[in-house]
Order: structure tokens, then sequence, then C-alpha cells
């Protein structure tokens, strides 16, 4: 008879010196690992309630403007750089990292209404009430510290004096072109005084054109008519146009996506469109209580960023119908403009009471180099909440956010308001002949008509 | 070929011409003759390629592939079945991309338990065991044959303690398995690393001590003494005095919750939360003394045995006993549940050990008499232990054979057992001492470090106390079925919809609990059979009662002078139900 007894060499288990790492063997049989279930939940529920604890997003506000901050604008290659115009027609240049402002310049008679780059990074282009287009160099002069934030003489590289009204500007991704809406959406070629098409569609004026950035011939504009129009340059006429019920504000191309793109309505929602159809949107993005007026992707194409009329901002993604994130301050105001930066990881916003402010796109994420080990915990917390989100107590941890009195107060008002909509049409249908009231999508409701 | 497949298909002809010539060099250089055809775009479903062709972690050389593991290898890993591809319908995942997803996540999973079963190849120890000869019983093994056999470090794990003194002791080993508490019944208290056999303390709490247990780990210990429990820590300084558990008979811990469980004389059961020193529940079992309780390891349920043959199931969420099983004719003396939560053994008064299938039926599955069990434990690997009078005999696969593998005398009648985890060892508690003996096949071999550690550092200690803290599973998840937490809540969802305002449109979705009992329905052969016999049992009385009534008629004539002590007939009363049971 063979009789093997358990005999653990300790030499196998015990580090020989203490400056070797503990030997840890593991075995993953289940039956070691007891109420596997019950604890994932444990260890899900407290990495959401830490998620809650560290989500501080406020960074820093840039101070600086002494007007209301109008546009903001990002540098293609650079991150650190970021670019403000005021409603006094100031143009700022802010150092992100040291929260300075580098440069600052009188650009325009009043507005500033839009600025976007060349294709060549050093130079960025301004329009303004003044019906100026203006080009200027991106690239702040060393020399030239502000003193007291007074605008130092800086002149800008060219200059085209115009009589259109300009409302807003977007570059092509890759020809020397750019577009400016107002009467009517105008295309020009660098620096030439004259624009080479014009586009009209009947309509009065629009508040905000978009170059795609991938399908680069393609271009977008609102307009005050509630109407969203899409232009082919190579094209003589606008191809398409889709009314809405309400006027939409701003419009933003989907970076991954080039067929979507996002429209933020003063209706307090924003709608996602396929280009190629426009009847129906692609999603709804619901939970601002007031109009949306300015929105910016994030580079990845899965979320945007939306600052509105209610003084709040807000996170979408994509693919879902409601914010995941809303952040406002105390002395935040009206938002004017907001920006994802280019790493992913800030959004930007500027707002009514002449600040800047810099927050961190991940509320609860932890800045700076993570260790190997601090970033395996965090993945395994993230995939934890995702397992378990939809348990009752976790999901309402994970969704809990405190929103100012008159976002809460104007919440449960809408809230009303659509109940009782709804009700009216329910019973309406149930008092009605089948069919007379038939059901309508909540997508297609907003949707006045398409044109070719 | 990657991405080319996908808009080509190579068409190779019929016989390819190259084939005959490879064999010979001089021909190598004549390529065999390939049309390429362009193929127009298929809509495409998304594919799922099969299981064992894929490739995992590292990059592999181009090419391979890892051999395909046999299933009832890998079952050990399973959490069940996962999602069959080819029968995900498109009514149940609408979108191409949702689907994927979910296929995606459900080849995670399968992957991870390939990849666990791979990881085998790194354990360290191999399992003990005896391997008996023909003709040859391992019955006739004793603790000196075996520590012949074994090496000097593992033949020290075999001693005796002679301990008459304070006798008889109850056992306790550290979850880690590598300390040792003793508690005689006269007081006498001593914690030590029975390894190393080094005390930690020693001392006589100078009254009656009932039962001893570890706490999470090495530094506490709970003592059950005449009047209430204490807890020292293993210098032996009382930390604490619980005084809502008094008169405590026996003690449990359950490590993942961190509650201590007490079995009083007034036949009531207390959970107390150590963490935070409040009791969790106590209710009254109303069944005598509990001196018999032990804990289910899988889903932390405690078992009570009553001295009316009963066994009962507490959770501390149910002021009630969860279950009640009538296992024996006479008291219950011991019981013990083992690792996977699936058999408990049973023994009592009339000298049988059962043992129980608690998966579903609670039916016993075997039966023993040997005598009065005293101490029952399972071990880690399934062995079990039956202590009666000074035997212990030890089983394996006790649901299959009958018949004990190993049996050790002690010097004094067993009171307490217990497997050290990790080791090959079951300590008994006895009164003459403490005897360690040698098992081999009983522990489990490989320790998961980040569970338990026999080796761990002070550091490692602290360390993983704060992560079981942290972890501390809620009371409120101790429910009977351990699986219930990672199951739709199909309940909710459906009181849900229910509540909807009706001038709202219902999602149709269909809530049929994966396992719900059907009702039991009678089958309609058997009902037509049932309702045949029904109609010819009354067909029959009611005949049977004509009869009787006509056969009186024809007996009796009016003028027979035994007349008048018949009754005077009223009515027939009798249903023809209760004439059939008469019958």
């Amino acid at each position: 008879m063979k009789v093997k007894v358990l005999s653990r060499n300790p030499d196998k288990y015990i580090r020989e010196t203490k400056f070797d790492l503990h030997k840890l063997p593991r075995n993953y049989d289940p039956a070691l690992h007891p109420f596997e279930t019950a604890r994932e939940y444990t260890r899900a529920l407290n990495a959401v309630k830490l998620e809650r604890v560290f989500a501080k997003p406020f960074l820093a506000a840039l101070d600086g403007h002494s007007d209301v901050v109008s546009c903001l604008g990002k540098h293609p290659t650079q991150l650190s750089w970021l670019y403000s115009g005021a409603a006094d027609g100031m143009i700022k240049i802010w150092n992100i990292p040291s929260r300075k402002c580098v440069q600052t310049m009188q650009a325009h008679e009043g507005y500033v209404r839009g600025m976007t780059f060349t294709q060549d990074p050093e130079t960025f282009i301004s329009v303004g009430d003044d019906k100026n287009i203006r080009f200027w160099s991106a690239l702040p002069s060393e020399s030239e510290e502000p003193i007291g934030g007074e605008a130092i003489p800086v002149t800008a590289k060219h200059n085209i004096v115009t009589k259109y009204m300009l409302a807003s500007v977007s570059h092509h991704a890759k020809k020397s072109l750019y577009a400016t809406g107002g009467d009517s959406c105008l295309v020009w070629e660098a620096q030439r005084n004259e624009p080479l098409h014009k586009y009209d569609w009947g309509v009065d004026s629009l508040n905000c054109v978009r170059f795609n950035q991938s399908q680069t011939n393609v271009l977008s504009a609102c307009a005050s008519d509630n109407s969203i129009m899409l232009y082919d340059i190579r094209g003589n006429s606008p191809i398409r146009k889709v009314v809405l019920s309400l006027r939409a504000n701003v419009l933003e191309w989907n970076p991954m996506e080039p067929f979507v793109f996002v429209v933020g309505s003063e209706d307090y929602n924003c709608y996602a469109f396929d280009m190629r159809r426009l009847k129906i949107p692609l999603n709804i993005f619901k939970d601002h209580v007031s109009a949306v007026i300015d929105l910016d992707f994030n580079p990845t194409g899965k979320e945007f960023v939306t600052g509105s009329y209610d003084k709040t901002i807000r996170i979408y993604e994509t693919d879902k119908g409601h914010s995941r994130e809303v952040y406002h301050t105390k002395r935040m105001q009206r938002l004017t403009s907001v920006l994802w930066t280019k790493d992913s990881k800030y959004i930007i916003s500027g707002s009514d009471e002449m600040n800047i402010r810099i927050w961190k796109a991940k509320a609860w994420e932890k800045l700076g180099v993570l260790k190997t080990k601090e970033r395996e915990a965090f993945n395994y917390n993230d995939s934890l909440k995702e397992k378990f989100g939809s348990f009752p107590q976790i999901k309402r941890i994970l969704r809990h956010r405190h929103v100012p009195k008159h976002v809460y107060l104007a919440k449960q008002e809408h809230r009303i308001i659509q109940d009782s909509k709804q009700r009216k049409e329910g019973n309406r249908r149930t008092h009605s002949k089948p069919g007379a009231v038939p059901f309508v999508s909540t997508r297609t409701k907003n949707i006045v008509s398409e044109e070719q | 070929m990657g991405k080319v497949t996908r808009y080509f298909h190579v068409e190779k002809p019929d016989k390819i011409i190259g084939e005959d010539s490879s064999s010979n060099p001089l021909n190598s250089q004549q390529q065999p003759v390939v049309t390429i055809v362009a193929k127009t775009r298929s809509k495409k479903r998304w594919v799922v390629r099969n299981q064992p062709e894929r490739s995992y972690g590292q990059k592999q050389q181009p090419g391979f592939v890892p051999p395909p593991l046999p299933r009832d290898e890998v079952l050990k890993y399973s959490r069940g079945p996962g999602l069959n591809p080819n029968r995900i319908s498109e009514e149940q995942i609408r979108t191409g991309i949702r689907r994927a997803k979910i296929l995606k996540r459900d080849s995670k999973v399968v992957s991870g338990i390939d990849q666990a079963r791979r990881a085998e190849i790194l354990l360290l120890e191999q399992h003990g065991g005896i391997e008996v000869g023909q003709g040859e019983s391992s019955l006739t093994l004793n603790q000196c044959d075996i520590v012949k056999q074994v090496d000097m470090a593992s033949a020290t794990k075999s001693f005796h303690l002679t301990l008459d003194k304070f006798a008889p002791y109850k056992v306790d080993y550290s979850l880690n398995g590598r300390h040792l508490v003793l508690g005689g019944r006269k007081g006498h208290l001593a914690a030590f690393d029975w390894v190393t056999k080094k005390l930690l303390c020693e001392f006589n709490v100078m009254e009656s001590v009932h039962d001893v247990k570890w706490l999470h780990n090495e530094t506490m210990f709970a003592v059950a003494q005449k009047q209430w429990t204490y807890v020292y820590d293993n210098q032996g300084l009382e930390i604490h005095c619980l005084k809502r558990m008094d008169r405590v008979m026996k003690l449990e811990f359950l490590p993942y919750h961190f509650l201590l469980v007490g079995g009083h004389e007034s036949g009531f059961i207390s959970w107390v939360d150590v963490s935070i020193g409040k009791i969790v529940a106590q209710f009254g079992a109303k069944n005598g003394p509990l001196g018999v309780l032990t804990s289910n390891p899988s889903n932390a349920i405690i078992h009570c045995g009553h001295s009316n043959g009963t066994v009962t199931l507490w959770s501390p969420n149910v002021k009630s006993s969860v279950a009640s099983i009538l296992c024996h004719g006479s008291a219950v003396s011991a019981v013990a549940v083992d690792n996977s939560g699936r058999l408990m053994a049973t023994g009592a008064m009339d000298g049988r050990l059962r043992i129980w299938d608690l998966r579903n039926s609670f039916t016993p599955l075997t039966s023993v008499s040997y005598g009065t069990p005293t101490a029952i434990s399972f071990s880690q690997k399934g062995l079990l232990a039956y202590s009666c009078a000074n035997a212990t005999r030890i089983y394996s696969e006790i649901g299959q054979t009958k018949k004990p593998f190993l049996r050790h005398m002690s010097h004094g009648n067993v009171i307490s057992s217990q497997f050290c985890p990790f080791e090959d060892v079951l300590g008994l508690g006895t009164f003459r001492g403490f005897d360690s003996c040698l098992v081999p096949g009983a522990g489990e071999a490989n320790f998961d470090a980040l569970e338990r550690n026999p080796f761990q550092t002070k550091k490692q200690r602290k360390e993983s106390e704060v992560k079981a803290l942290l972890e501390k599973i809620q009371p409120e998840l101790i429910t009977l079925d351990n699986k219930l937490l990672g199951e739709v809540d199909t309940n909710t969802l459906k009181k849900d919809t229910d509540s909807k305002p009706t001038h709202l449109k219902k999602a149709e979705i269909e809530l049929s609990h994966r396992r719900k009992r059907k009702s039991a329905k009678i089958p309609k052969a058997k009902q037509s059979i049932q309702s045949e016999l029904k109609l010819r049992t009354i067909r029959e009385t009611h005949q049977r009662l004509k009869k009787s009534e006509e056969s009186k008629g024809q007996n009796l004539t009016s003028d027979d002078p035994l007349n008048r002590f018949v009754r005077k007939k009223k009515s027939v009363v009798s249903t023809p139900v209760a004439e059939d049971t008469d019958e």
C-alpha cells in the first residue's frame, strides 16, 4: 500500500529575500471561492459608492473676459491652447496647463460670432458682427505678455470686409475653403474677397454652418425657419432639408460616423440624424429643461456634451436617450459654448458670466499617471458597474445627481405636462373609432417635413 | 487570406495540377492554376466561430490553435450553460449590433472558463491519497503505519496531546488551517500554531467552556462560556464580552458575512455581526437546547439538530425556520454539511448516520449505523469523519459506498472533530485530550493565496482583513438558494409593467421564469380512468344498497313476531362514499 500525504515545501511559498515579491499561488476552482455573486455584488456596490465620492468634475475657471464668452475654439494639433471670443470683440488665447491667458486681441467690433482653424494649424479665422472675416496667427508671440488683461494691438494676418451678416464659420477639412452662415450660406476660398458660392433656399438667416470633416464636400446648416439643410459644395444648389417643429441652434457632425450629425434644438432636446434618411431621427436626447445652445462631440464619437440655457452642462452617450452626467455650479450662468478637448479628457465651457470653466469628462476619474494596479482596479470596478448596473440599489446610486432647484422643479413640471398630454391622447384614442387616433412615435413627433 | 476572403473566393480546380508535381522539386515552380472570381458582397450576419478554434491571451504563432479541452474538465469551472448562438432568434435580439455584443460577452465568459482550466498547469501541489493494491484494505492502516510511510515534515503532523485534567476538548482550526484553539470543558483554553507547535496563549477561564471558534483570522477567537460568550485575542486578552449571547452551547462563524452564530441553551439562535458588534437577528427555535448546530459553507444557512429528530434550517432574515427535515426517529446528535452545500450528514441517538441530498429533494441517500455519532465533519475534498465513542471512521464518496476507508481509535471518547483546511489532517477533541491524525487526501492541495493563505505574513494578513471587511456580505443576502442574486427578477419587472397607466403602450415581454415549476396536472388518460373508477364505485354501491333493501323486504314479512325489533326506516342516510369506506 502506498500512502501519499500533502506536504508543502515552504520555500515554494515564502519569498527568499525581503526585496522579492510575495509569492501568491492562485487556484481558480469555484469551490475555493464561495459566495461569488454576493461578493461581487458587494464590490460593485462599493465601486459605485466610491465613484460618487470621487465625482469632483470642476477643475478650474479661466477668468479674464470682460463680456459674455461667445465662442470657443480648440487647436487642431496642440492640446494646451484654447481660443475664446467674447461679445465685446475680444479674442483671448489661453494656456490650459498654466491656466493663464497668453494673448488678448481686439478682433472685432461687437460679437465674435465664430472661429475655425484652417488647414494650416497656425492660422485661425474669426467672424464677427462687424461683417469682417479675419485671419489670425494661432501661436501667441512669447514676448507679448498681457498686463492686466488689456488688449495689446495685434494685427490680423488678413482681413476681409464683406457686405454679409456673418453668424458662423466652418473650414473645409482638406481644401482651403471655408463656409459662413448668416443671410445665406456662403463658401469662400482662402483670402479671396468675394465668396465662391452662395446657396439660398428661401431662408432669412442661418445660425450655424458646419463642414463634414470626413465626407469633406458635405456642408450643413441650421436655419431660423426651423430647418436643417444639407449642401454639397460640388453642386450649385442645396440637396436636402428637414424641418423641425422648433429651431435648431447648433449642429455638429459625429467625427467617427460621417453620416451622423446631432442638432441641439430650441425645444430642449437634441436630435441625432442620419444624413441619408432625415425623416426619422436616429435618437432623441432629452433631459435639458431649456434650449440647447451649443454642443460638441467627444473625439471618440460615442459621447457629446451640450451647454444649455438652463445653466447646466450635460453629457450624452450617442446610443442612450438620457444624459449620463450633469454639471453645474452656483455661479455658472447660461451656457454659450462648450467644447470637448481633443484628448477626450476635458470639457471646456464658456458662459454668460464671462468665465471659461474646465471640467473633467469623467467626473470620478483620477488624473495623472496611474500605476498598473490602480488601473487594473479601476478597470475591474468599471466592469463590475456594468455587470451589476441594473440592480436597483446600484442603479439608484449610479443615477443619482444633484441638480439645481430650478432644474428640478422645471423637470417636475415638464413631466406633468408630458403625462397629461399622453393621458389626453390615450383617452382620445379609447373614446374614438379604432385607428382614428394612431400611435405616433416620439421620434417622428417633432419632424415636420423632409424636402429634397 | 484574412480580408480578401470577404470579397473574393478562390475557386480551386477539381484536380490541382501542382499536387502531383509537388513531390518533384524540379516541378515545384509550376504554380497551380487558381482563378479568382469576384463575389458580390452578401449581407453577412455576425458569424460566431466555433469556440475551440479561438486563440486567447498572448499572441500565438500564426496558425497555432490550442487543442480543445474535454468538456468534463471544463465543467468544474462552468457557472451554468451559456448562450447557444444558434438558438438566439432574431425576435429575441432585434439588432445585429446588440446580438453581436451579447455573443461577444458570452464568448468572453467561455474563454474565461477555458483559461481557468488551462491555468491548472500552474498548480504546485498534488492531492494526497492511498493507493491500494489487490487484496489489500486501507482499513488495516493505523496512524503508525501512515507515519512510517510519509516524510518527516508530515510525520510531525500526527500527534497526541494528553490533557486529562480539563477534558473533554472542543477544537477549532483557523480559516487558513495554520492555528488551532482548544477549549476544555473545565475552563482550559489554548491557542497555538499547530504546525510549528508554537503556543500563542494558554489560560484557564475558571468556568465551563462549551465551544470555541476562531473569528475571521488568527488574531481573535470566541469562546462560549458558562454564562456569556467572550472574545479573546491571540494573547489571551479578553476583548469583548457578548452578554446578549448568554448560555451558548454551540458557536459557528460565517467568515464572509462576519457573523458569529450561537445556539443558546434556551433554544434561541443569535447572529452577531462581529465587525460592528450588533445583533443581527435572534430567533427562538422552540425546540429545546441548541447543542447541535452547523453552518452550510455554500449559502451560510444554519442547520440545527433537535431532540425530536428534525433538522431545521435558519436564515437571519426569516423569523421561522426556512425548512424543517425529519431526519431521524430519535434525537439528532450531530450535523455536518459539506463544502459544496450538496450533502448533509446527520447522526442520531438511534445510532444511525444518514446522508441527505440538500440540492432539491431533501432525500436520504445512504444510512450507516455503527453507533451514536458524537461528531461528524466533512473535509474540503469531501471526506467524512464519523466519530462514535472512541472510534472515528473516515469515508470517501459516502453517497456510493457504505464502507469506511480508514479508521482511527482515540484514547478517549471523541466529542468534537474538524478537518484542518489545506492539510491532510483531522483534529479530534476527546475526553483524554487532543488527537491530530493524518488522513491522506482530505485537504485541498492548492490554496488560493488571495482567499486563504497558510503562509501569509503579518502585513498580508492585515491587508486581507481590510479587503474582507470591505467585501462583507450583508446578512440580507443569505438565502437558501444562493444563486438567487444572479437571476432575473421577473416578479418586480412584472409588477412594474402591470402598474403602468392604461393609456401607455406596454412592452410585450414574456415573463416566464426559467425554473418555474409546472402545476401538477394529472394526465388526461389518468383523469379518464379516475372518473371511470369513481362512477363504477358509485354504481356498485347504489346497486348494493338496492339489493340490501330488497333482501330486507324479502326476509321480514309483516306478520313476523321479530318485526317489532326492526328499526323503522326513514331514509337511506349514508352516502355512497361513506359506505365505501366502511367496507
